[in-house]
């Protein structure tokens, strides 16, 4: 087994009477992506803040490659890479001084110039290194951003929720250079309300819900936990009182349509219900039946507002 | 592309702090309204000041045969120095509004840099703005009546008086992390420090409990140390009281702060 670069264990941490995490155990090997999956308020930018030296644990240890965070913070502050929430870039500099700025603030000296030459051409930073980032848009500051995490060639790199905010296009290629980076044998630990994301990027994923792991795994073995089929069907928003079941959730598509969902135990008992939908006479314009997506572990595992 | 530049295993502070230096100078640079009205300000307070406040002159309580002006602008200075301490909260507030304090907090770099660079850059627009004040001053028909040594020991002066007014007002703006709350809290900080002192007025003329306020008042030192030095009549007890002062401020506001984390972690 691949050594260890990232190891919690039993970490808690309190802000004020407040648990923001309540006894949390993971691990990440080297050279994979630990997705770290929760609802807003679950502890997972507490658990990247404590990684990255940025709160003390409470109560736990915490090792990033091998180094305690609270021992040895300014040597694992050596080894890191973080995006945050929010862009941490000078508005008023431009792309290519702010690249240089952490350079040298991560003790690069001379070296930070080429340093940062190599992050533009590395993550296609050309036009916009001239550009002042108060003259860039969302996707282009959390490019330099990242870029701005990768100065210092950090062996493992944290990203939290890197790809808020983003539009589809910014986020296919964020996470093109996130894979990029794994392969080359960084460790990456991303945190995300996006399943999607997860499910591409993570080799293993721990849901955070209320501060403690609700579950963790494999994309496939989380999907597994929650086993059987999903039946999904847009029906006519006055026929849900005629369905054949009761949906777990229910979205409303415009004004008189609605889309419900229901998970079964397995194929034989979803293809029954849409036999019954037929029965009821509910006019279904659009009906799927799959897998479990993450999106139903975590609303199966880490219900907002229920403890777990 | 696989160029690892491992990382020295000490970081050359000197270098980070040049680093933090240019990016505030070129970041104030590249504000040229902010710096234009920073460094123009006092001499428009010290047109009206000498103007509206002229009759102080003539009241009981003033030095004989020194005019408004040579009363007037050296605390000027020292109050410009209090206003534009501000900057520097309000640089530290922005800093955590845009995500660059926890950037920079999770660098191998020594947490006090920032606050330290901040420190060096309001020194330098202190000098900056002490020229166009004087400027101004001379038009008014300002005169400096001290030697070389007054000079020198009003430089000093003044940039213990930046240095401890970019580290008080550096703290509230790590604590509120508002720019706009740190420029209101700014205002309310800088007012009993602005007044309660003899910049504007002989101290004789204030309330006892103002007279005992002002001996805690590093801006007040610093105004009166400043005056001395411009009206030649300085001793070493005022400059060292005025140095003193700033400096246990400046202890306060920096180290106390530290030693408190430490204890609580």
């Amino acid at each position: 087994m691949a050594a260890a670069a990232v190891v919690v264990e039993d970490l808690h941490v309190a802000y004020g009477r407040t648990w923001a995490l309540d006894g949390v155990d993971v691990e990440a090997e080297a050279g994979t992506t630990l997705g770290v999956l929760g609802h807003n308020g679950a502890g997972k930018t507490t658990l990247i803040r404590v990684l990255t030296t940025l709160v003390r644990p409470t109560v736990g240890r915490v090792l990033v490659d091998g180094l305690d965070v609270v021992a040895h913070a300014a040597r694992v502050r050596r080894r890191i890479g973080v995006t945050g929430q929010y862009a941490g870039l000078d508005e008023f500099l431009t792309a290519r001084e702010n690249l240089e700025l952490i350079g040298r603030l991560t003790g690069l000296g001379r070296a930070a110039r080429a340093r940062a030459g190599d992050v533009i051409e590395r993550l296609g930073l050309a036009q916009l290194a001239p550009r002042r980032i108060g003259e860039l848009s969302g996707g282009s500051r959390r490019r330099v951003d990242l870029g701005a995490s990768l100065v210092g060639s950090p062996t493992v790199l944290f990203l939290d929720e890197p790809t808020t905010g983003l539009d589809p296009m910014a986020r296919a290629a964020l996470w093109a250079v996130v894979e990029e980076l794994n392969a080359a044998g960084t460790t990456v630990v991303l945190t995300t309300q996006y399943l999607e994301e997860a499910d591409r990027l993570a080799d293993h994923i721990v849901v955070l819900d209320h501060g403690r792991v609700a579950a963790r795994g494999t994309p496939n073995e989380l999907k597994r936990i929650v086993g059987g089929k999903v039946v999904a069907a847009t029906i006519p928003s006055h026929h849900v009182d005629a369905l054949p079941f009761r949906s777990d959730t229910t979205q409303r598509i415009d004004g008189d349509r609605v889309r419900v969902s229901v998970r079964v135990d397995d194929a034989t008992v979803a293809s029954a219900l849409v036999t019954q939908l037929t029965h009821n006479h509910i006019d279904v314009s659009d009906l799927d039946v799959a897998s479990p997506s993450l999106d139903d572990v975590v609303a199966h595992l880490a219900r907002p507002g229920v403890p777990a | 592309m696989n160029t690892t530049i491992p990382a020295p295993d000490h970081s050359p502070a000197g270098d980070q702090l040049v680093a933090l230096v240019t990016r505030n100078l070129r970041t104030s640079a590249r504000v040229p309204q902010l710096l234009m009205f920073s460094l123009t300000m006092p001499m428009a307070m010290l047109v009206l000041f000498s103007q509206v406040f002229r009759s102080v002159a003539e009241g009981p309580g003033f030095p004989a045969g020194v005019s408004y002006i040579d009363f007037l602008t050296p605390a000027m200075l020292a109050v410009s120095t209090v206003m534009a301490g501000t900057n520097a909260g309000v640089a530290a507030a922005i800093d955590h509004t845009n995500g660059l304090h926890d950037r920079f907090a999770a660098l191998p770099m020594r947490p006090g840099l920032p606050g330290l660079a901040r420190t060096i850059n309001e020194a330098v627009f202190t000098l900056a703005r002490a020229v166009f004040l004087g400027v101004a001053a001379v038009a008014l028909g300002f005169r400096f009546h001290g030697g070389v040594v007054d000079a020198v020991a009003g430089i000093v002066v003044l940039v213990t008086l930046a240095a401890s007014m970019s580290a008080l007002f550096g703290l509230i703006g790590d604590r509120l992390r508002r720019p706009d709350v740190v420029q209101f809290a700014g205002m309310m900080v800088m007012m009993p420090f602005m007044f309660v002192s003899s910049a504007f007025a002989p101290l004789d003329t204030m309330p006892g409990w103002m007279q005992a306020a002002a001996a805690l008042n590093p801006v007040a030192h610093a105004a009166d140390a400043l005056r001395g030095h411009v009206l030649g009549t300085a001793s070493l007890a005022d400059t060292t009281s005025a140095v003193l002062a700033a400096a246990a401020l400046w202890v306060a506001v920096t180290v106390a702060p530290r030693l408190q984390a430490r204890r609580s972690a």
